[in-house]
């Protein structure tokens, strides 16, 4: 982005989706139109570096389901999605888990982690799933 | 069987209504499902909970969070439960395999059966009826829970959230998105899932655009998709043959009211929903509804707070304490105002309103007035307001004591 040139970004930290207008003048920026925080910490961010939250399930052994749903624990680049998504796809965990708990280390070599989103039981019934 | 409050459906607005009256009488909660969470389980995206936790969970940890606040509570959670049917004296006959048919009688009701997707039959698309199409909540049930892929090269059908949410999912999971197609002008889908789960991946959205021919005899082979006019007839000569193994319908979602009709409820045609008033209280008395069954919902924090509410005053009939002097003012949408919820004010507890409206058409700068006989009562200015996005706007408790006739909501430049 050159000096002197408006921009504006639509917020995607929550669903209202707030359009914020970024405005500059030299060195300093003014951001308008966003009704949080929030916002103007994801317009900064997006003009330096993008990143999100990755979200995916991995198979899990003798649980109640045969996914497990998982989230980085903090936002990595954009462009390392789709790798590491297929990275976490060959990883299995056993049951139980619990909401909260690492399930993958240094995903993508990142350095950040992967915490399931959910508590899945040890089943005690014999159904086979395709994650065992 | 008798308690005090039952709650059918355990999606975010029956886990939130049932806490919330369980502070006060005995509740008993009835899932079909297998599980607590309602759609949430299935949505494992993150962008739930901003307004109530002020942080973004994913589908399953908000669930999670109310499913171990409930697992606390002293709710008789009943799952694999079946409501068959209500009668307006909050009578329930529900089934389940361990009881079989069972029959409740409570004191107050609380709606949240959430709502379901439209299929393919109430657009009706034309050509054969190969496999391979889906509405995209099965399709994301699929994949996320069960680990099946339902298809290689996908196209999508309407850019409602569940469509634009699996047109990234589909694609992380080594897939092909060909391109989302939708009838209207603009978007279906919040803004921000056009931005992060279309343009981060370069998928083509087209908007103005159908599905007019299917073929593929037992496998789906392909669609033909084509422009369309103001009038949304396809246009000639637009046609174009998309080779493809999977077609993914996200053409809307309709509340689930067969309980509701069955017993007489009066209906909102605009929503789909009942007819309720701020709190959340049907036409017939001591029954309550609440989250995806009053209307479409696109923020899962709007439902929960919705849903205590419910809770709270299902509660309160359940006490005796809920016998009211209704006053059944009509709350009326009015210029560029498709809809708005309550439709309906009873003035019975004196509490701050949410009302939330969706407009028909989009536009910039708008006041939002909220009057009655011609006098102003609120009045609120937004940058811009779309279709897709409900609008919310807080009517101040004692502002209702005033009012006397028909409330008006209009949205004027
Ligand atoms: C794909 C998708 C993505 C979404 N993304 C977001 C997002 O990013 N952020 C956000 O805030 N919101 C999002 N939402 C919206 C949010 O999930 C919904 O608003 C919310 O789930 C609605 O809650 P509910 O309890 O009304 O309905 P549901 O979650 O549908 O729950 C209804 C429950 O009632 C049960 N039931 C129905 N009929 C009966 C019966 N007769 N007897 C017994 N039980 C019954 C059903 O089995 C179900 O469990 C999304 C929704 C979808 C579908
Ligand atoms: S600025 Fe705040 S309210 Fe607006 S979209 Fe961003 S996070 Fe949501």
């Amino acid at each position: 982005m050159s000096e002197n040139e408006n921009r504006t970004f639509i917020c995607i930290q929550c669903p209202v989706g707030c359009t914020v207008l970024v405005e500059r003048a030299g060195d300093a920026v003014r951001l308008s139109g966003n009704q949080c925080k929030r916002g103007e910490e994801y317009v900064m961010q997006e003009l330096a570096n993008p990143t999100r939250v990755l979200t995916t399930t991995i198979w899990i052994r003798h649980g109640t389901h045969p996914l497990l749903p998982v989230r980085s624990r903090e936002e990595i680049r954009k462009e390392l999605m789709k790798a590491c998504v297929r990275e976490l796809s060959r990883v299995h965990v056993e049951a139980p888990v619990k909401c909260g708990e690492v399930v993958h280390k240094n995903v993508g070599g990142t350095g950040i982690d992967v915490v399931a989103t959910r508590s899945i039981e040890r089943r005690n019934h014999e159904k086979i799933h395709p994650g065992d | 069987m008798k308690t005090d409050v039952v709650v059918i459906g355990g999606g975010p607005a029956g886990l939130a209504a049932a806490l919330k009256a369980s502070e006060r009488v005995e509740v008993m909660l009835l899932e079909r499902g297998e599980e607590l969470g309602g759609i949430l389980p299935q949505c494992i995206h993150h962008g739930f909970g901003n307004f109530i936790f002020q942080k973004m969970l994913t589908g399953p940890e908000y669930a999670q969070h109310y499913v171990d606040l409930v697992k606390q509570s002293s709710i008789d959670v009943r799952t694999e439960t079946m409501v068959l049917s209500l009668d307006g004296n909050c009578r329930i006959m529900a089934t389940n395999p361990r009881e079989g048919l069972v029959e409740i009688e409570a004191k107050a009701v609380v709606l949240a059966m959430g709502c379901r997707e439209r299929t393919r039959n109430q657009i009706l698309l034309p050509g054969t009826r190969p496999a391979g199409i889906y509405t995209a909540g099965t399709a994301q049930r699929l994949i996320n829970m069960d680990g099946l892929m339902p298809g290689k090269r996908v196209v999508i059908l309407g850019s409602g959230d569940v469509g634009l949410i699996m047109a990234r999912r589909f694609t992380l999971e080594g897939a092909e998105v060909e391109g989302v197609y939708e009838l209207m002008p603009f978007p279906g889908g919040l803004t921000r899932n056009v931005v992060q789960c279309l343009h981060d991946y370069d998928i083509p959205l087209h908007l103005s655009h159908t599905v007019v021919d299917i073929r593929g005899q037992r496998r789906l082979e392909g669609v033909v998709v084509a422009r369309v006019d103001e009038s949304f007839t396809p246009v000639a000569g637009t046609e174009r043959f998309i080779p493809c193994d999977c077609l993914i319908l996200a053409v809307g979602l309709i509340p689930e009211n067969e309980l509701t009709r069955g017993c007489g409820i009066e209906m909102d045609g605009r929503t789909g929903g009942p007819v309720v008033d701020e709190c959340m209280e049907t036409s017939v008395s001591g029954i309550f509804a609440c989250g995806n069954v009053v209307h479409v919902h696109d923020v899962v924090d709007d439902v929960s707070l919705s849903a205590e509410r419910a809770g709270m005053c299902a509660a309160r009939h359940a006490e005796g304490n809920g016998e009211k002097v209704r006053r059944n003012i009509p709350l009326l949408p009015g210029e560029n105002v498709r809809y708005v919820v309550p439709q309906r004010l009873s003035g019975a507890e004196s509490m701050p309103i949410t009302l939330y409206l969706r407009v028909m058409d989009a536009a910039e700068n708008v006041n939002i007035t909220v009057s009655s006989g011609g006098a102003l009562i609120v009045e609120k200015k937004e940058r811009v307001v779309r279709p897709p996005e409900m609008v919310k706007v807080e009517l101040p408790a004692e502002s209702v004591k005033n009012i006397a006739g028909e409330v008006r909501v209009d949205v004027r430049k």
